[in-house]
């Protein structure tokens, strides 16, 4: 099992690159586990007929100690195994430890042992990177981390906190940083800009995935680009990340 | 003397500790205490009261994670509800205090007061911190605790010549001077919070001329009953050196009858507390005595003061210095480099190295980690003020020295927490 | 979720549980708080504080420090400490503030032994469960990272789940190693109250753990996994029942197969010679007030049971229920048996009109709304501290007989 953490800034695009990655790896037949880390909780609304399933924290809100696996777990496309953390209402509470509790819960009601998933993303905020949004990238968690961006100010600011964070945790033998996703906006001068990001932060640019209506015209669809248009310029884009991130995790 | 006080891992020794915001805040009349908090924050505070006798006004709301991850605002109203139904008598005062882990979460105090107000409009809520993490803030909960006290008096029309007593949580000796002094500057008495039941009786306080802060731990609620009721205030903590006293004294003279000439002869005040001293010297002899700060706001000051009266001063225990202490912490320092400071809380402190099981120690922690068996009952400055303080602690040293104590039951009388 | 509680004090917390069993070990233990979670092991759960040279400190955690995630102070502060003390091992205890921040005390614990290369512990305690919890986790990671398979030790034995927090200062503990002394038997290990890194190390060697409580239980089922070892679950109260017990613990030594040493179902009804679906007793029909349990003991489960089954045994007292204040363990519990979650629910089943008897700390008799029934006070120092502590009942063996028959004559006068 590999666990990977795909961080990045709010609305950059994580949650379509991580769900068109769990999309086209389960195309291929491996068992894939994909865990929103949102308190908008919409990373894998595309991998779920576009449905909203019911958040970790919610459960826990609504059913105490009666929390099963079956309420927090549902099977999307190619059989994603989908789970999202959820987070408290805008404005109140602590989103953060949130996600520690949803993980916890997680543990608990031993998910990874009865779905043996081959490979476990987390789609991660990367905005904050308090200590429950750094959960994923701690020990026993996270063993590869993929910071999504695009050449906007703001993106790679986000990628570069998130950088640090892990090269703080350096220290404590966890996840190692394994490059930048690049989602493209067609900002000028983009791909300069990104490069100058992953060389100043000593990592690498793993892919560029241009920018396509396809991805609109799939979403609206409640899908992926891998599942709504298979045979698309676009889908074969996702399928060369999805290469590229196993050769990366060493799988 | 060497001045360096470390910041370590903190050692809780048995005898550490203080009142606790449970107990200051109890001293409100007619008031309840609804703590919401994880359920581990409350256990000292709920042993501590059920000691005390006054568990029957604490309650708590115990908050899982889900609550905190959600936010639990919402979840008050009901509980002070539900709080209400479970009393004889509906309170006048009802504190809600939430521990470290709200400062950080950010929950909003106003709106849930303002619900909570225009649903009871005879009770005055008060949002309350028992949050340790803020030590080192200007407001940590020793001083935010007493605000919460004053901040209860309502600004009243008329003033009259009573003068009010804050930061020491307990009334001052009916045997001190100032009381006469006081009478003789025209005052009509000394007031204190502990002496009221009720909560109206409680609102003389707002009457008063002035406020004495005779502990720091007042002197931010006497800045902001400065503001709100414009009641000017004196700042005088208890000392034990007669010149500070008499220093003191014409401060307050000053204050309260600025020009005038001193209304009160202190003469045989002095002269029984030099007495007294004498006495106490005479008996103590050169045995090593132990000054802690768990007995005075101001152990440095108190053992320059037992230095120039001629006792054997060895050690001064305190975890550091604050403001008011720091001249007389250099003043040792310069003339006493061979007296030892020692942090109680200092890692080391386990260790229980250099013990001084002759000496006579004022204060319990200070006791407690030499190992001293003649120690002084004196905590917090309790009841002192003026020439006498110097002549009580005097007696409390003499009788200290004249036989060991049962120092475990000592500590577990004086019922702290930490 | 949120549960008010208006008469009770909160009982002790998973943090004191984990300090309780690091206190007779050399260590540099911080409780990563401000002060008063400390204050609350230090003066409220921990019975051997007093007079004691335990190096179980509180890291002084400030606003600053958690709102920034300063984690180099805390490691600064306990490296300094280290070097003072010269531990065995260190351990970081977790409390509320690191919980909502997110602490990751494991993490800060892994930097610590690669800085200092002494074994190293973080505890993510969170003050939102109990003691046993704490204590139970705490126990098992020492096991994990001293304890290595050991060849067995005939006549060899283990207490398991001995905490101040079950057991005050240990006054039945010590009558427990008495009384299998004289049948044999010998101690490894007592985890985790009067014992050492070196009895943790041999406790792998013994031939039978016996735990003494839900988080001696906790341990023990473990312990079976990773070395192997049968317990026996229970305590050796009454006469009697005392007989029983170490008959059974000597079937386990020869069966190698562990037992949960307790009262059944089928004794109760066999007591009243009806069919378990409709016993007298009650079972089966704990709902109809006529035939519904007659007495009630509140507490730890394991202890309440071995009351439970003494009373039985030595007094014919067939007709009892447990009441769990800290979680129910379903393997230790009857059907009569009730989780008393909530100060509510503790209120409620203490004035059932069918118990005639409650056994239960002291500081619960504030909730009979009756005082026709019949309250035996033992007390637990999880639940009243300090406060009533010579209320502890002393009940190992034969101990309990005279508890009991002093009771009667109160009674009785």
């Amino acid at each position: 099992m590999k666990k990977i953490a795909i961080y990045g800034k709010g609305g950059i695009g994580k949650s379509t690159t991580t769900s068109n990655l769990s999309a086209a790896l389960a195309a291929r037949g491996l068992k894939v586990m994909q865990i929103g880390c949102d308190p908008k909780a919409d990373s894998t609304k595309n991998l779920m007929q576009g449905r909203i399933i019911p958040t970790v924290l919610d459960q826990i809100r609504q059913r105490d100690n009666q929390v099963e696996l079956d309420h927090i777990a549902f099977e999307g496309f190619g059989g994603v195994v989908c789970v999202e953390a959820g987070g408290p209402t805008p404005g109140i509470g602590c989103a953060g430890r949130g996600i520690i509790t949803a993980f916890q819960k997680l543990e608990e009601l031993k998910a990874y042992e009865r779905y043996q998933p081959d490979i476990v993303f987390y789609d991660v905020l990367g905005d904050v990177v308090c200590g429950g949004f750094a959960m994923p990238i701690r020990g026993g968690y996270a063993d590869n981390v993929f910071i999504v961006t695009s050449g906007e100010m703001m993106a790679l600011y986000a990628a570069t906190n998130i950088a640090h964070a892990i090269e703080n945790f350096g220290k404590r033998g966890y996840a190692k940083y394994s490059g930048l996703i690049q989602n493209s906006r067609n900002v000028e001068n983009e791909d300069a800009l990104v490069q100058q990001v992953a060389r100043e932060s000593g990592t690498q640019v793993i892919k560029i995935i241009p920018r396509h209506k396809l991805v609109q015209q799939a979403e609206n669809q409640g899908m992926t680009v891998v599942e709504a248009f298979p045979g698309s310029e676009m889908a074969r884009e996702y399928n060369c990340l999805a290469d590229k991130v196993m050769k990366e995790v060493g799988l | 003397m060497s001045c360096c006080f470390e910041n370590t891992l903190h050692y809780s020794s048995p005898a550490h500790g203080d009142w606790g915001v449970v107990r200051i805040g109890m001293l409100a009349p007619e008031s309840v205490q609804l703590f919401v908090c994880p359920f581990a924050c409350g256990r000292h505070g709920a042993i501590g009261a059920m000691r005390q006798g006054f568990k029957n006004r604490l309650f708590y709301l115990y908050i899982s994670q889900s609550d905190i991850i959600n936010g639990y605002d919402d979840l008050i109203p009901e509980a002070v509800e539900e709080v209400f139904a479970a009393l004889p008598k509906m309170p006048r005062v009802f504190f809600i205090f939430v521990s470290c882990l709200d400062d950080l979460i950010g929950t909003d105090h106003e709106a849930l007061l303002a619900v909570l107000g225009a649903e009871h409009p005879d009770v005055a809520f008060r949002v309350c911190h028992m949050n340790p993490i803020s030590l080192g803030s200007l407001t940590p909960p020793p001083i935010s605790i007493q605000n919460n006290l004053y901040s209860l008096l309502e600004p009243a029309e008329n003033r009259d010549q009573g003068v009010n007593s804050l930061g020491n949580l307990v009334a001052l000796s009916p045997d001190s001077e100032l009381h006469d002094f006081l009478e003789a500057a025209g005052c009509d008495g000394l007031r204190h919070i502990s002496q009221y039941e009720t909560y109206d009786a409680y609102q003389e306080m707002a009457r008063s001329r002035a406020n004495l802060v005779l502990a720091p731990a007042g002197r931010y609620a006497a800045q902001q009953m400065q503001e709100k009721h414009g009641l000017s205030f004196l700042f005088l903590p208890v000392s034990y050196r007669l010149e500070e006293i008499e220093e003191s004294y014409r401060r307050l003279q000053e204050f309260l009858l600025p020009g005038q000439p001193l209304a009160f002869d202190f003469s045989r005040q002095k002269a029984a507390a030099l007495q007294q001293v004498e006495r106490a010297r005479t008996l103590v002899g050169s045995t090593p005595v132990i000054v802690d700060g768990s007995a005075v706001v101001r152990p440095f000051g108190l053992a320059r003061a037992l230095l120039e009266y001629g006792f054997s001063v060895c050690r001064i225990e305190a975890q550091e210095c604050s403001a008011i202490d720091r001249s007389d912490m250099e003043w040792l320092r310069a003339k006493h480099p061979e007296i030892e400071i020692f942090q109680p809380q200092h890692h080391k402190a386990v260790l229980f190295q250099r013990r001084l099981p002759g000496s006579i120690a004022i204060g319990v922690d200070g006791a407690y980690l030499a190992g001293s068996r003649y120690v002084v009952d004196l905590f917090n400055d309790q009841g002192m003020f003026g020439y006498y303080a110097v002549k009580k602690l005097m007696e409390l040293i003499e009788e200290a020295a004249k036989a060991p104590v049962d120092l475990e039951g000592l500590i577990n009388e004086y019922g702290l927490v930490v | 979720m949120a549960v008010l509680s208006l008469f009770l004090p909160p009982f002790s917390p998973d943090y004191s549980g984990v300090s309780a069993v690091l206190f007779d070990l050399k260590t540099v233990t911080a409780m990563h708080d401000a002060s008063g979670c400390t204050g609350n092991y230090t003066g409220y759960d921990e019975p051997r504080w007093y007079g004691s040279k335990s190096p179980v400190y509180c890291s002084g955690l400030r606003e600053i420090d958690a709102v920034l995630g300063d984690d180099e102070k805390l490691i600064q502060k306990m490296i300094d400490a280290a070097r003072d003390i010269q531990p065995d091992l260190m351990a970081l205890v977790g409390s509320p503030v690191p919980m909502v921040i997110g602490s990751d005390l494991a993490g800060v614990a892994a930097e610590l032994e690669a800085r200092t290369g002494i074994p190293s512990f973080g505890f993510d305690t969170t003050g939102t469960t109990y003691y046993d919890k704490g204590a139970a986790a705490t126990i098992l990671a020492l096991l994990e990272r001293f304890t290595e398979p050991l060849a067995t030790m005939p006549g060899s034995v283990n207490i398991l789940g001995a905490t101040p927090m079950d057991f005050g200062k240990g006054e039945n503990l010590r009558d427990l190693k008495k009384l299998l002394q004289d049948r044999g038997l010998f101690l490894t290990a007592c985890l985790a109250m009067d014992y050492n890194l070196a009895a943790l190390r041999q406790s792998a060697a013994a031939e039978v753990n016996l735990a003494v409580s839900r988080t001696g239980l906790l341990v023990a089922a473990e312990m079976e996994k990773r070395y192997g070892i049968p317990y026996l679950c229970g305590l050796p109260y009454g006469e009697k029942a005392s007989e029983e017990y170490f008959a059974a613990l000597e079937e386990v030594r020869q069966s190698r197969q562990s037992r949960i040493f307790n009262a059944s179902s089928r004794d109760f009804c066999d007591c009243c010679k009806l069919s378990a679906a409709g016993g007298a007793c009650g079972v089966g029909r704990a709902n109809d007030s006529r035939t519904a349990p007659e007495i009630l003991i509140v507490g730890e489960q394991v202890q309440a049971n071995a009351i439970r089954l003494a009373l039985q045994r030595d007094y014919g007292e067939s007709s009892v229920a447990v009441g769990c204040l800290f979680g129910l363990e379903p393997g230790l519990a009857l059907p009569q048996d009730k989780d008393l979650k909530s100060e509510q629910l503790i209120g409620q089943e203490l004035n059932r009109d069918n118990y005639r008897l409650i056994i239960a700390d002291p500081f619960l008799k504030v909730l009979l709304q009756n005082n026709q029934k019949e309250f035996w006070p033992n007390a637990q120092y999880a639940v009243s501290s300090k406060l009533a502590a010579d209320q502890i009942a002393r009940l190992t063996g034969s101990h309990f007989n005279r508890w009991v028959n002093l009771r009667i004559e109160k009674t009785k006068v």
